[in-house]
């Protein structure tokens, strides 16, 4: 396997909520390195912090103590505007809520970002063309969220992610809130994507979500629980990779 | 970002249009209330102003009608001097009983003019209707604005006086704008004839013709200065009459004064709530999109750009209502001029509405607290963490809070078991928002402090028969104005009077003009420019003041002939109290008196001092003006049989009616030019209230809507939601009306009254009524009731799933 340049790197990361006069410590001195091209996903129960340790290395929650590094830049000590270029710029984000704004259109929706992010109207158009097109979502342009399916808007809200071709794709349960044939859908879009060199982290409850990973990572209580690697996916069947995955969960969990 | 910032505050703007629309009417009420002050006030002093130095208007007007002076002495040795103008020496005979289709038009006091064969240099006469040339053509008139608007007389109507035993009748051909004689509340009126019909049908009555002069100074400072030279030349002090300019202006600019002081009070309040409203809707709408702004953070918004978009959405709104807002103030703001300066009102009035740069800087001036107000309040918008916006919903620390209100309805006792459900649910329903429940408090509050303050204008106008004394003028039963002098038979009249076993008593008031100076002052200072002089009008009664029901903010009448009563703005302008002295020069003599006392008059704007007859004649034995007869009768309900009987002997020389047909008449002026503009913005106030409380409670719902439709779900039904949320927001209105009510009684008549101050009124004679301040109440709380109960309605026409999910 050729030797991957990292991308996203967090040292001794820490973040702790208040809660009255009581702290919850929701990561605790986790130490990661996320590699160009790789799908990463990242497991572990209710509470365990997957969720708030994503939400730190894609720079939307500040941490509590460490260092998260984009390629050689700290981003836990950027400021206000290069944090929101970083956004803008070298991630895209998908959550489990999907948090389309509802008074937009998905074209509104989708295109949004690429305003934001200073770029050209008719480079907008056409990325966004391109993307509704990959995402099945050419007939829902010019409707509201509400006037969609869940399924349709997960695949809006993945095209409003990477229509700045950002570096990094991270995703919060991205097909939670989906029923089973719009959840696959969402998964084979992520692969085909991390196929074509696109990095993806993931947070995911599911097995056969985590199938598709190349590395999975397990968080217990704020802190890695466990690492498990693959490989590309054609090393293991689907099923075998299932298996291994539920074996080293359930073992992680049993510890 | 351009284009991000756009299509977020267009899409801020097509989401909640309701709101959005409660918000620009409220923009444009407050815009439209300080814009029409604005506009108002500015024109108080300049639609006088412009009228007054169009017209070449006179500061001072001489008549002569008690043969002290050769009046064509004193114009020639006014045109003589530099500085002065002017005008022709006019013959007239005062006149009064005019009937105009049949009615008797009372307290109406015409000056016959024969009007100048050339273009008068001073107080020209603009016409607003009709055709004038030269003179009237014979047979016909031209009358002042203030006689014809008043009575309902238009052009080519016929008007009727008594002369003579016959009737003069004489036909309308023109109005015309008469400045001296046009103010509001005016009861004397020049009334122009042509030169013939003069020489016909008056010259030749009994008293014969007077003589009025113009005076028109270049500084009207200096006038003083001239009247001295005017004594040195002549040998002798003016002795016959003399109206002051403050006497011309007052009624002009008071007026306005106090609906542009309502009207400020009541823009800049509404302006304050639009303001707060603004900022808590953004508050509320920051916390409704919580999640979403954090997703446009996620998504690369600075924390700047997350304001814009609000900005954008305040912008546009703001410019939409304050734009008509500006363009209705200016036809408010003239309708209200015109209606309180109709007299001035000419056919190009329209253009020449004075104030509309400062009302276009306060619009922008409103635009700008409003753009200013949204950064505050969006600011909010700039902390949102994404990470915790998106998961939560909220921040952390309005989370706590959510939580410490929560327990704090249950700390206060506002528990389902501790009190009836529906006022369970009412309190807690206030306690969702806090700074909204403020808002509609605060808001309640000023709402009845404004109608209790326009019920208490409203009582006391109507009930001026009880303060007619603390206004300046007598409590008299009755008065009879001497029309002329010349003819009326004083000793005939004083014996019918004295004979009338209904009458209890009578006084002549006499009236000149006199000069005070400081009583530290030397004599021989008296033509020294530093020496503290000025003129006043000097009120002299045969008779007791007490009696004829005159009245002092402090001290006494004066009794003894070294006694005198001054006005407020003589009292402040010379440092007097009562005990002190003070000089005063009547007829050219110095005399130096006591201060008894100290009074308000609206006329004069209290520039007038009040002495006895034995005090005037003292100083100047000749003095023999007995203008106007106050008489007093035992039995008030008597008063009309009275002045009729003395009408049927007297009305050719005189015009005698009761105190009541004179207020009326001051009633009835002061309804169409204070009465009516005030309710119109009272109505104005109640929208706001009725709108803000609608608006605050929608989103109190809204931010409830679950509570409510698990209370459905529960089996209430959706009138006793509604009901108990209205009962919480009556029970607040009613907690803001009782602070409202002091305000209103206490506090808002004592900034008028500071307004006022400057024109001679530093207590406003303020009748309560409790009936009108507990309907003043009540109509403010059912604006708040009836906002609430509108703005629930979403309870009765949601289901409760819908409810539980928004």
């Amino acid at each position: 396997m050729l030797e991957r340049q990292v991308i996203i790197a967090a040292r001794n990361l820490c973040k702790t909520y208040s809660a009255g006069n009581e702290q919850y410590h929701a990561v605790r001195n986790v130490d990661l390195d996320i590699h160009e091209g790789e799908f990463t996903v990242i497991m572990g129960n209710s509470g365990s912090g997957k969720s708030s340790l994503l939400y730190l290395l894609s720079g939307l929650d500040n941490v509590t103590a460490g260092e998260v590094y984009f390629r050689d830049r700290r981003i836990d000590q950027f400021g206000e505007r290069e944090l929101s270029d970083f956004r803008a710029k070298n991630i895209g984000y998908i959550y489990q809520s999907i948090n389309l704004v509802p008074d937009l259109t998905i074209w509104d929706n989708v295109t949004l970002p690429g305003y934001i992010a200073g770029q050209k109207k008719e480079a907008i158009a056409t990325r966004a063309r391109e993307l509704a097109h990959t995402m099945g979502i050419e007939g829902q342009l010019g409707r509201l969220p509400s006037q969609t399916s869940g399924g349709q808007q997960q695949r809006a809200a993945i095209a409003r992610a990477l229509i700045n071709s950002p570096d990094v794709l991270f995703a919060d349960e991205p097909t939670g809130s989906l029923n089973y044939d719009q959840g696959v859908a969402v998964l084979d879009l992520l692969s085909g994507m991390n196929k074509d060199g696109q990095t993806v982290v993931m947070v995911t409850h599911d097995i056969k979500a985590a199938c598709r990973a190349d590395r999975l990572i397990y968080i217990r209580d704020g802190k890695i629980g466990g690492i498990l690697e693959f490989g590309k996916q054609g090393d293991m069947n689907t099923n075998d990779r299932e298996a291994l995955i539920f074996s080293f969960v359930s073992q992680k969990v049993r510890v | 970002m351009i284009t991000a910032i756009w299509k977020l505050g267009k899409s801020y703007l097509v989401k909640n249009k309701v709101q959005n629309a409660f918000v620009a009417l409220l923009v444009l009420l407050s815009a439209l209330l300080v814009c029409t002050a604005t506009i108002i006030v500015s024109n108080t002093g300049d639609r006088f102003d412009e009228m007054h130095m169009r017209t070449n208007g006179s500061h001072q007007i001489l008549t002569f009608e008690k043969k002290l002076h050769d009046p064509e002495a004193v114009q020639h040795w006014w045109q003589s001097q530099q500085g002065v103008q002017t005008s022709d020496l006019m013959r007239y005979h005062t006149l009064s009983g005019i009937v105009h289709q049949g009615k008797d038009i009372p307290n109406l006091y015409m000056f016959m003019m024969e009007t100048p064969k050339n273009t008068p240099s001073v107080d020209q006469l603009i016409v607003t209707e009709g055709k004038t040339g030269v003179e009237p053509a014979p047979g016909t008139i031209w009358i002042p604005t203030s006689m014809a608007y008043p009575a309902g007389i238009s052009l080519g109507d016929e008007i009727s006086i008594p002369v003579d035993g016959t009737k003069l009748e004489l036909q309308v051909s023109a109005i015309v704008v008469d400045v001296p004689y046009g103010a509001p509340f005016s009861n004397t009126a020049r009334v122009w004839m042509n030169h013939e019909d003069y020489e016909t049908r008056i010259d030749g009555l009994d008293g014969g013709s007077n003589f009025l002069l113009g005076l028109r100074f270049d500084n009207y400072g200096d006038n003083l200065a001239y009247w001295h030279s005017f004594s040195s030349a002549m040998g002798t002090p003016f002795l016959e009459s003399k109206m002051e300019f403050e006497e011309i202006s007052s009624f002009y600019l008071i007026i306005n004064q106090i609906v542009g002081f309502i009207m400020i009070f009541l823009g800049a309040v509404m302006l304050i709530i639009a303001l707060l409203t603004i900022g808590f809707t953004i508050s509320d709408g920051i916390l409704a999109n919580y999640r979403t702004i954090g997703v446009y953070k996620s998504l690369g918004m600075t924390s700047r750009a997350t304001i814009l978009p609000y900005l954008l959405q305040y912008g546009l709104l703001s410019a939409a209502a304050i734009l008509p807002a500006f363009a209705l103030s200016t036809v408010l703001a003239k309708m209200i001029i015109d209606l309180s300066a109709s007299s001035l009102r000419t056919p190009s009035s329209g253009s020449a509405i004075q104030g509309l740069g400062a009302a276009v800087i306060v619009a922008i001036m409103v635009f700008v607290l409003v753009l200013l107000f949204v950064v505050v309040y969006a600011r909010r918008a700039r902390a949102v963490m994404p990470a915790q916006a998106i998961r939560y919903g909220m921040s952390e620390g309005d989370s706590k809070l959510l939580l410490s209100r929560s327990n704090a309805a249950d700390s206060t006792g506002i528990r389902f078991g501790h009190l009836p459900v529906s006022a369970a649910i009412g309190l807690r329903n206030l306690l969702i928002n806090r700074k909204g429940t403020v808002i509609m408090l605060i808001l309640t509050m000023l709402a009845s402090s404004v109608l209790t303050l326009g019920s208490v204008v409203l009582s006391s106008i109507g009930g001026i028969q009880g303060t007619a004394a603390q206004w300046g003028y007598d409590s008299a039963n009755a008065a009879a104005m001497v029309v002329n002098k010349s003819a009326f038979p004083y000793d005939e009249f004083e014996q019918t009077l004295a004979s009338d076993s209904r009458i209890s008593g009578y006084g002549w008031q006499g009236n000149m003009t006199a000069i005070v100076q400081s009583g530290s002052v030397a004599s021989d200072q008296q033509n020294s420019a530093s020496a503290p002089a000025s003129s006043l009008s000097l009120s002299i009664l045969e008779g007791s003041y007490e009696e004829l029901g005159f009245a002092n903010l402090e001290g006494d009448h004066p009794v003894l002939r070294n006694e005198i009563s001054i006005g407020v703005q003589v009292a402040r302008n010379l440092n007097k109290q009562p005990g002190d002295t003070i000089d005063v020069y009547i007829a050219g003599q110095r005399v130096t008196m006591i201060v008894t006392g100290i009074y308000q008059a609206i006329a004069n704007m209290s520039n007038s001092a009040r002495i006895t007859m034995e005090g005037a004649l003292a100083v100047y034995p000749d003095f023999n003006n007995r203008d106007v007869a106050f008489i007093n009768v035992f039995n008030p309900k008597e008063a009309n049989a009275v002045v009729s009987d003395l009408n049927g002997r007297f009305k050719e020389t005189a015009s005698i009616v009761t105190q009541g047909t004179l207020l009326d008449s001051v009633y009835n002026q002061a309804s169409a030019i204070l009465v009516y503009p005030m309710s119109l913005m009272g109505l104005l106030f109640l929208l706001a209230t009725f709108l803000i409380i609608y608006s605050t409670c929608r989103i109190n719902i809204r931010l409830a809507s679950k509570t409510y439709g698990i209370y459905k779900s529960i089996g209430m039904t959706s009138g006793r939601i509604r009901g108990a949320i209205a009962l919480g927001i009556v029970a607040l209105a009613f907690s803001g009306t009782i602070p409202g009510i002091v305000l209103g009684i206490f506090v808002l008549p004592v900034l008028l009254e500071m307004v006022l101050s400057g024109y001679g009124i530093v207590s406003l004679p303020v009748i309560l009524n409790g009936g009108s301040i507990a309907l003043a109440a009540i109509i403010s709380v059912a604006a708040a009731f009836l906002g609430s109960w509108a703005s629930s309605k979403v309870i009765r026409d949601t289901s409760p799933r819908i409810l539980t999910i928004e």
